[in-house]
């Protein structure tokens, strides 16, 4: 028996109708744990090479990992993979709530979801009863009111996810939306979802599933709680949440700001996280078993009228702040809702909308293409935008495409200020002074995401100066020294290997990484949950052993994907910073290289950055080796 | 002044010398930013302080007996 999980694949094909539940593979889940290393293996060994994303053949997996649903702390993760509509590569995306505990309740670890229904549908799964019911009346509907309306005609008690009109409309940063606010944001993965002409899944489990030492894990489990709340930084940082950091991040320099053209942004203090506990929260909001809940529900009202949202978080205060330039945070969390209901990743639509005004401002853009005006700051502009994206209307035809697409249409220079690697959208971190966390950013598998590697804190650590010269200059305003370029590999791999761990156990990373809950809790509640006696650095193998395989998945599906792919646009190695703490720097393309050099290097890829068969072997993917050698 | 630092598993990420919990001893007032480079923490480390469980800028002073809390930076959603 496979203790922790609920020992089922469920596989729906959309076309034909054809319903299948399989068991679960021993040797996958001994290989790959859960969760991203499902997902990773799955589209691996499934998607034909060439695959259209938006193709019937494309598949949607949604897996959940062996923690998923157990009482442990922040046991509410699910996971989503696809071929991206984005990059063409590797894609997958993480998602808190409660629908991946609800599958598991319901006898499945992973639904697999191919083909394309004939018109559109939403999946319904009670248990043991799967059907493909029709979704005509939500089609069309935003992405949260379609949740409101599913959950009355089922009940409170299922957990659904939705598409948006984003999604059905196949724009290329959709995203799936779940409980009222938390989403599968990035890669596109609703885009997918809208490509099978599927609005909705539905789930409702009532079984139990099977525990090692459920005793044990009961105690364990309550003391990890206590342990967790005991932690410094527990007190300070839940009230505000992810939106806390946006100080610290403006006063290091490294604030997406004005379409990543600085990287401060002076009105910090009017959209930080102090800003939405006074004008925005009502309550904390959390996942599944979560101590530590980071989602803050509350009201915002503006000029366009008054929402109830949860957030924004703080990768949406910087993308549709600071990159766009809204000055409070009542805009941004409007702005928000307005993504929410559409269904669009809140960090490519901001990064997206960034460029189009950046565009307009340089001319590239005019009034009679866009159709009105659009300027930095104009949170009316930006939601005629978000609206146009999601329709395919006119400039939203083009935009929807993301920036990497639409600057390539566009031309006359509007290539080198947008801001993405592989074709998907920067996140909140500018990185020119933070030579770690842009390796990051350029060796990030799903493209330019932060949640692979988060290296900014070490890199300041690293370049700071001493800090009685901070006292001296006042501290964190003063101009910080150019980073150090050389020696960011080795920690930027331990980062990629650690966090990705967490999205294959099907846990939240944040007790880990930001209050410390020490990684021997993970290796004993891992135990107990499943039987497997791992040790972190065993846990660990696999993560890495899951990264050179969506490397490979990359290699296969992209036409002469390799170092090319791994740049940051030209404006991070052609323009140094204007103002800020950060002022004048910023990383030359040789600098890039040496970043590159180490980093392949200490991944066992070649210079082009591609796995060498030695690596692959050696971790235990020799079928990957020979399936590229013959590819080559 | 009795002072007493707790620091968060962030900060502890990057500064991985550090122990959880230290106490130091200081001449009053100093303002928390001081108090950080007493204990030989750069305060450009540090995101959000508490003192007694209270939210604190880091150019707040301090004059008497606290506890201090220490959170490092972290990543967003």
């Amino acid at each position: 028996m496979l203790f922790g999980y609920a020992g089922h694949i469920l596989e729906v094909n959309l076309s034909t109708g054809r319903i299948t539940k399989t068991p679960l593979p021993e040797d996958l889940a001994r290989d790959y744990i859960g969760g991203r290393g499902f997902v990773a293996r799955l589209l691996w060994d499934r998607i034909r090479r060439g695959t259209d994303p938006f193709s019937p053949e494309n598949l949607l997996i949604v897996a959940t990992g062996p923690m998923s649903g157990h009482l442990v702390p922040a046991s509410g993760k699910t996971h989503f993979g696809t071929k991206s509509p984005a990059t063409g590569g590797y894609a997958d995306s993480n998602m808190g709530g409660h629908f991946g505990p609800a599958l598991k309740y319901a006898g499945y670890d992973i639904l697999i979801l191919s083909g394309r229904a004939p018109g559109p549908g939403y999946l319904f799964i009670e248990d043991g009863t799967v059907e493909l019911r029709s979704a005509e009346a939500h089609w069309g509907s935003g992405a949260i009111t379609a949740e409101e309306e599913l959950k009355k005609e089922l009940g409170d008690d299922f957990q659904i996810i939705t598409i948006g009109p984003a999604g059905e409309n196949l724009v290329r940063f959709a995203c799936v939306s779940h409980d009222f606010g938390r989403q599968a944001g990035r890669t596109g993965a609703g885009a997918v979802m809208g490509s099978k002409n599927l609005k909705a899944v539905a789930v409702r489990g009532t079984g139990g599933l099977p525990v090692f030492d459920a005793e044990g894990l009961f105690e364990k489990g309550c003391e990890a709680f206590e342990k967790v709340k005991a932690k410094p930084g527990f007190a300070g940082w839940t009230p505000e949440g992810t939106a806390g950091i946006t100080d610290w991040v403006n006063e290091v320099g490294a604030f997406p700001t004005r379409n990543f053209q600085t990287s401060f942004f002076p009105g910090y203090k009017n959209i930080n996280g102090r800003a939405v506990l006074e004008h925005l929260k009502i309550t904390d909001k959390g996942c599944f078993c979560c101590p530590t809940p980071c989602g803050k529900y509350g009201r915002a009202g503006t000029g366009l009228g008054s929402v109830y949202v949860e957030g924004p978080e703080y990768e949406s205060i910087a993308l549709l702040g600071g990159a766009c330039v809204l000055e409070s945070v009542e805009d941004i969390a409007y702005a928000n809702y307005v993504c929410d209901q559409l269904g669009l990743d809140t960090i490519s639509a901001g990064a997206v909308a960034a460029w189009a005004m950046e565009c307009f401002e340089k001319g590239i853009l005019t009034e009679e293409k866009v159709g009105r005006k659009i300027r930095f700051g104009d949170l009316e502009g930006m939601v005629y935008l978000f609206e146009k994206i999601a329709a395919r209307d006119g400039i939203g035809d083009l935009l929807a495409e993301g920036v990497m697409r639409a600057s390539r249409e566009v031309g006359r220079g509007s290539e080198d200020f947008a801001i993405h690697v592989k074709g998907l959208e920067w996140s909140g971190y500018e990185s020119r002074n933070a030579p770690g966390m842009m390796l990051a950013y350029m060796t990030a598998d799903v493209g330019a995401h932060h949640n692979r590697a988060w290296a900014l804190g070490h890199d300041v650590a690293g370049s700071a100066a001493s800090v009685h010269d901070l006292i001296s200059s006042g501290g964190s305003r003063g101009k910080l020294p150019k980073a150090t370029v050389t020696g960011k590999a080795e920690r930027v791999i331990e980062l990629q290997h650690i966090r990705p761990l967490f999205d294959c156990l099907g846990i939240c990373r944040l007790q880990y990484m930001e209050l410390g809950f020490e990684a021997e809790n993970y290796e004993e509640l891992f135990f107990l949950v499943t039987g497997r006696r791992m040790s972190w650095a065993e846990l660990l193998q696999i993560s890495e052993r899951v990264w050179h395989l969506t490397r490979a998945f990359s290699v296969r599906e992209i036409e002469g994907f390799g170092r090319e792919f791994d740049y940051p646009p030209p404006r991070f190695f052609r323009e140094p910073v204007p103002d800020g703490p950060n002022e004048g720097h910023y990383l030359t393309r040789r600098e890039l290289d040496t970043l590159l050099d180490e980093y392949y290097a200490a991944r066992g890829w070649d210079q082009n950055g591609v796995p060498t068969e030695e690596t692959l072997r050696r971790a235990g993917l020799a079928d990957v080796a020979d399936a590229l050698r013959v590819e080559k | 002044m009795r002072i007493t630092l707790h620091l968060s598993g962030g900060l502890r990420a990057v500064l991985a010398h550090l122990p959880e919990e230290m106490t130091i001893h200081m001449e009053g007032p100093a303002s928390l930013r001081e108090i950080l480079v007493e204990a030989g923490i750069n305060p450009l480390l540090v995101m959000l302080i508490t003192v007694d469980g209270e939210r604190r800028e880091k150019n707040r002073v301090i004059d008497h007996d606290a506890r201090i809390g220490l959170v490092g930076p972290m990543a967003g959603g």
